[in-house]
């Protein structure tokens, strides 16, 4: 009895002291933002961004309202950065006028000797003439394929130099990115991404200047050939060359990518797993301070992924602001033969509409060439981001 | 307009070289070859002005005027080769012809000699 009333006492006294608790305890606010940023700002100042600064400058900064490299990097990583999309569209448009501007001496020139070959053409008459008629129009038809040639191996140049200006940028940006990726933990990762950054600089970019240009020139001397004279036909072998180039940059990429993607995704899943075992050891092995240590590696990694991601989108962008000079270049080169090519199309020779049309089909290419090398390294540069989340 | 007078200058002379075949053949070729430098002369003004419009628009361009001289002087010598050609055909000459042409196809091919070395150039440097 007395047993029982003591326990009933006993509960209602703890009920009444639970109810009759007023102050209320705080935990101290732990601020991760900005130690995140703090340690970020950091790590930037660590590391030595001098030759990636330089391409920034040459690249980005025109669109960045003058911000240098490390203000820009740092508003990537905190998402301050404005999308200033009108300013591109207005850049691509401002680049193609003034590359077409550029260029018009020389298409009115090609505009006024395709008048002067359709003229000639429609003179030819009768059969004791057309011997003389043929001669004209060969030496008219000369001036075409010189100017012709000129403008396609200009645009040829161009592309090489494109081409090695990516390479150099690769060589610049991965390195980096690599040792930003082995301190963040991923050091499996680096060793897949390492030797896909040398699969590019050397093996895409050798393939591109010692392959797939030549062939391109070979497709240029075959056109001039094959419209020279009516008796010499070398369709088939232009249509060989192309058959070539597509097959060639068609392997390349597909081979690239199933290797990078199945590579890359199972050393993101292998980097995972031995961060978390050392996350484990740290909370379990260390007393007290344990839990602190784990929270505080955690800072440092989320920092160091943050600073590489955004390094990584950073680089697409500069590879972008780099090609697309020269690729608004070729195309505005390209898309003012066409035009000069079907205005005088009504008035002309068969025979200067197929070389010209031969000599913007074989420019294309080029283009290809420029985007397969870039393309390659915006796809390792995604593949490094999207893996690296499998890690943290 | 012009093309009326041209019109009806080949016209009426077309009816005169007929009608002389039956009276008196031996001056159609005379009238043939009058008649032709006619309407070539009737040409001439729209000529001389085509070209001095191709020639406003080489300034504009970067054709050198020493080469655009060079393209018209071939075309014009290869229709006037064609020209003479046919009518010393007409003539039954056909041996006369022939040499008149191969006269016409060398002097151009001398004349467009710098242009063809240029053309050489530029495939044995793509090459």
């Amino acid at each position: 009895m007395i047993k029982k009333l003591s326990i009933l006492i006993f509960s209602i006294l703890f009920v009444f002291l639970f109810f009759s608790i007023k102050q209320v305890a705080y935990a101290e606010e732990n601020s991760t933002p900005e130690n995140i940023e703090k340690t970020i700002e950091e790590l930037i100042d660590s590391l030595d961004f001098e030759g990636v600064e330089r391409i920034y400058s040459d690249t980005v900064e025109k669109f960045t309202d003058g911000d240098d490299f490390k203000s820009f990097l740092f508003s990537l990583i905190i998402g301050e950065n404005e999308d200033g999309y009108t300013d591109y569209i207005q850049f691509v448009l401002n680049t193609f006028k003034e590359n077409v501007k550029e260029k018009i001496p020389v298409f009115i020139s090609l505009f006024i000797v395709l008048i002067l070959c359709g003229i000639i053409s429609s003179l030819k008459s009768g059969t004791s003439g057309s011997g003389v008629m043929e001669i004209a129009y060969f030496a008219t038809y000369s001036i075409v394929l010189c100017s012709v040639v000129g403008i396609g191996y200009s645009i040829i140049v161009k592309g090489k130099n494109a081409v090695d200006g990516v390479a150099s940028i690769i060589q610049t940006v991965f390195p980096i990115l690599l040792s930003l990726m082995t301190a963040t933990g991923g050091a499996a990762q680096a060793a897949v991404y390492s030797p896909s950054a040398a699969f590019i600089c050397e093996f895409i970019v050798i393939i591109i200047q010692n392959l797939i240009f030549p062939i391109v020139i070979a497709v240029m001397v075959l056109s001039v050939l094959s419209n020279i004279n009516k008796n010499v036909k070398l369709k088939g072998a232009i249509g060989l060359c192309y058959s070539i180039i597509k097959w060639i940059i068609g392997l390349i990429i597909a081979v690239f990518s199933i290797f990078l993607t199945v590579k890359g995704l199972s050393a993101a899943l292998s980097d995972g797993i031995s961060l978390r075992a050392i996350k484990y050891t740290i909370n379990s092995s260390i007393p007290i301070v344990g839990g602190v240590m784990k929270d505080g590696l955690d800072v440092i990694m989320a920092s160091a992924v943050l600073l590489k991601n955004s390094l990584g989108a950073l680089s697409v962008i500069m590879i972008f602001g780099y090609i697309i000079g020269p690729i608004i270049e070729i195309v505005a080169i390209s898309f003012t033969l066409k035009l000069v090519n079907a205005v005088t199309e009504p008035i002309g020779d068969g025979r200067t509409f197929e070389f010209i049309n031969s000599i913007s089909g074989a420019l294309n290419y080029v283009v290809a060439a420029l985007l397969l090398v870039s393309l390659s390294f915006i796809i390792t540069i995604i593949m490094m981001i999207i893996t690296s989340q499998t890690i943290i | 307009m012009g093309i009326y007078k041209i019109i009806a200058v080949g016209v009426i002379s077309a009816f005169i070289i007929v009608y002389l075949k039956y009276i008196n053949s031996e001056l159609t070729m005379p009238v043939t070859v009058c008649s032709g430098i006619i309407l070539l002369l009737t040409t001439a003004s729209y000529v001389y002005d085509f070209i001095g419009e191709l020639k406003n628009l080489t300034y504009l361009s970067e054709i050198d005027t020493g080469v655009f001289s060079i393209i018209i002087k071939i075309i014009a010598i290869s229709y006037l080769v064609e020209f003479s050609a046919s009518l010393i055909d007409d003539f039954g000459l056909k041996s006369i012809s022939d040499k008149v042409v191969f006269a016409g196809r060398i002097i151009i091919l001398t004349m467009s000699m710098p242009i063809v070395k240029n053309l050489v150039e530029v495939i044995v440097d793509l090459i």
